[in-house]
């Protein structure tokens, strides 16, 4: 396989920023075609001027951006929107706009001086649609439609609009969990159905780790890109994210508090149950150990009858559930 | 590919085109009517019968001087400023973002009086030969255009600047202020006569145009709505604000500069002879919002067109006191008539937070 045809943008000595003050130093970067690329990175570091300055909106201050081979200062602004479609963080409140009408305006390079929509443009606006899930919504008025049914109606808008590259700033934010996931799952399943490379921002490591293929990690130094597992092995969210509270653990991938450790407990049990277990005692501030001898406390859980036996420097209890136990810890020690 | 909801969605669309296009006529017939009717009420009751017999060019009794010196020209000028106006208005709350901008309220129907103050008032100063002679049309209204287009300049610089809505408006406000303190600066420096004309022009009046004034008056009005018919396209979409709009390929800027140059001419084009009118440009757009639950300009722009036209023409005809022969001032009646539908607006409430 020949990687250097498979290159779908190019970003060199890219730098970024407003009012000819840079932000970061230049950034390089490559996205092939088809991959769902997440920018994180802290809040001001640069992430929506980054996204801006894909989508053509913000001025680049130095440096390339090619896409399809072709620099996109080169492209003008009508043939641009048939390429790049950007979805921002602006909610977009409309009054009498109906979901149909929101999404027949991403036809705007497509259609003649009046905007008429056509047969055609109806068809490429209802299979939007389709896509998203909200065939049923066309008719409402954008005021009735909850936040994840009004970002569905968005991605359908970009969708309408036909372009292989997608830019979103944060598409999850503002939404409930359920909504967060079902929209980043619908983003990945979009680059492998409907071949759309897809750059969007996000604070949602986990999700964004389930669901992408290239993160790109921004900071003062620019970007640090690789699949989520390889920045994970590399220790680059490590660095990122841990500071005196709370730390990202590179055994799990997950975030945990750091806490004064007030014992160490043994637990025994097995599947699912021992796994909770340590979790509700790591909250109480116990670190789990294997050696026995070391710890006054051990649990002992048993997954059939969903007890924990607890023995502690010779005296035992017995509780039925994580509530009662962590409870236990908590006002006797 | 479900084709069977595609035909559904097709036919959700084509009822409300078709119920869209019903409205639509019934409007226009409406103010057909109002038009009839603003010819036949006047403070001479002159019969319908004679009226049709004077149009078609068979009597040619002291009626017809009336009926076609002073009743035709009139209504008809009640339907171009109330059209232009009204699309001034719809044009500038897409552009704006702002469902309260519209040419009075946002001083840009002020920046024209200025523009008509200093011809008319500054006439003598310049020219202190000619006399008392009335400046000509097209100077009038080229430099009621002007002011309309400085203002709209300053307005649309601040309304980028400041994005918050009221905060806007009470710029316009401050705008509206200091030239109306310009233009009593300028009275201490003029002719009585020229004063008092001035002073009644102030008033708003749409029975004084001459032939050539209604012909530059159309004419204007005309160029205005037919640049705005090329800013419907772009005014959908930026309804989804600047940055959707350049991403789906609206050339924002040039959009702007039409919507400018339309708006000065809508706006200058009719208060030049027909004085500040105020509440038409802000109030009937969401009348026709209202009428039409769209957000689509290609019915907002027409409607808000013939609606206006109609509501010009109602304030007309209650301006002429039917049954006395007392005349009240325009802009005292579009104001009662525009005030109400702009207070419903705000007291809607979300829209103010919300946008247009």
């Amino acid at each position: 396989m020949k990687r250097e045809d498979s290159v779908f943008i190019q970003l060199s000595d890219l730098v970024v920023g407003y009012r000819g003050k840079a932000l970061m130093t230049p950034l390089n970067g490559t996205v092939k075609k088809g991959e769902l690329v997440s920018v994180i990175g802290h809040n001001g570091i640069g992430k929506s001027t980054l996204l801006r300055t894909l989508a053509g909106i913000s001025e680049r201050l130095h440096g390339s951006i090619i896409i399809d081979k072709t620099d996109i200062k080169k492209i003008d602004i009508r043939d641009f929107a048939k390429r790049v479609g950007y979805i921002s963080t602006d909610i977009v409140t409309a009054p009498n706009m109906t979901v149909f009408d929101l999404i027949a305006t991403g036809r705007y390079s497509y259609t003649n001086w009046l905007g008429s929509i056509k047969e055609s443009d109806r068809e490429v606006i209802f299979r939007s649609a389709l896509e998203t899930g909200i065939t049923n919504l066309l008719d409402r008025y954008l005021s009735e439609l909850s936040d994840g049914e009004r970002q569905r109606s968005m991605i359908a808008r970009v969708l309408a609009q036909d372009t292989d590259l997608l830019i979103m700033d944060e598409p999850a934010a503002f939404l409930d969990i359920r909504n967060r996931h079902e929209i980043i799952s619908l983003l990945h399943r979009l680059t492998r159905t409907a071949g759309k490379t897809i750059i969007m921002s996000t604070h949602d490591l986990p999700s964004a780790m389930g669901e992408s293929d290239v993160i790109w990690a921004l900071d003062e130094n620019g970007i640090t890109a690789g699949a989520p597992e390889d920045l994970v092995l590399q220790g680059v969210f490590e660095n990122m994210f841990t500071c005196d509270t709370v730390k990202f653990s590179k055994s799990d991938g997950n975030f945990c508090s750091l806490r004064e450790v007030r014992g160490e407990v043994v637990v025994t049990g097995t599947g699912m149950i021992a796994e909770w277990t340590k979790r509700a005692l790591a909250r109480a501030g116990y670190r789990t150990s294997d050696s026995s001898s070391a710890a006054g406390l051990s649990v002992s859980c048993d997954e059939t009858s969903q007890t924990w036996n607890v023995s502690i420097r010779g005296d035992k209890y017995v509780f039925g559930s994580l509530y009662d136990l962590s409870f236990f810890l908590r006002s006797t020690f | 590919m479900d084709k069977e909801k595609l035909l559904d969605i097709s036919e959700i669309n084509s009822r409300t085109v078709t119920r869209r296009l019903l409205i639509f006529s019934i409007l226009i017939v409406f103010a057909i009517i109002l038009f009839i009717l603003d010819i036949l009420i006047g403070s001479v009751r002159i019969p319908p019968g004679e009226i049709l017999r004077t149009v078609t060019g068979t009597d040619t009794s002291q009626w017809s001087v009336i009926v076609l010196k002073f009743r035709i020209p009139k209504a008809l000028t009640a339907l171009i400023a109330g059209a232009a106006l009204s699309v001034g208005g719809l044009q500038m709350q897409t552009i704006f973002r702002n469902p309260m901008a519209g040419p009075y309220v946002l001083g840009v129907s002020s920046g024209a009086s200025l523009g008509v103050a200093l011809v008319i008032l500054g006439y003598t100063y310049i020219m202190p030969v000619a006399g008392t002679r009335i400046p000509g049309d097209w100077m009038v209204i080229v430099s009621a255009c002007t002011g309309a287009g400085l203002v709209m300049l300053f307005v649309t610089y601040l309304a980028f600047r400041v994005r918050d809505i009221l905060t806007v408006l009470i710029l316009g406000i401050m705008i509206a202020g200091g030239i109306s303190a310009i233009v009593t600066i300028l009275q201490y420096f003029t002719s009585e006569s020229l004063l008092r004309a001035y002073v009644i022009w102030t008033m708003g009046s749409l029975g004084n145009l001459t032939g050539s004034q209604l012909f530059a008056m159309l004419f204007t009005v005309l160029a205005g709505l037919t640049i705005s018919l090329f800013t419907i396209k772009s005014m959908n979409v930026l309804l989804l604000g600047e940055n959707y709009a350049r991403s789906s390929g609206v050339n924002v800027k040039l959009v702007r500069v039409s919507v400018f140059v339309s708006t000065s001419l809508l706006a200058g084009g009719v208060t030049a002879f027909c004085g500040p009118i105020g509440f038409i440009g802000i109030a009937v757009p969401h009348i026709a919002r209202m009428l039409f639950r769209t957000s689509d300009h290609n019915f907002l722009l027409p409607a808000s067109a013939v609606a206006g036209a109609a509501l010009m023409l109602i304030s007309d005809i209650i301006s002429q006191l039917p049954g006395s022969d007392k005349v009240l001032p325009i802009n005292a009646v579009t104001s009662l008539l525009g005030i109400p539908v702009v207070i419903w607006v705000i007291l809607r409430g979300r829209i103010i937070k919300t946008g247009v």
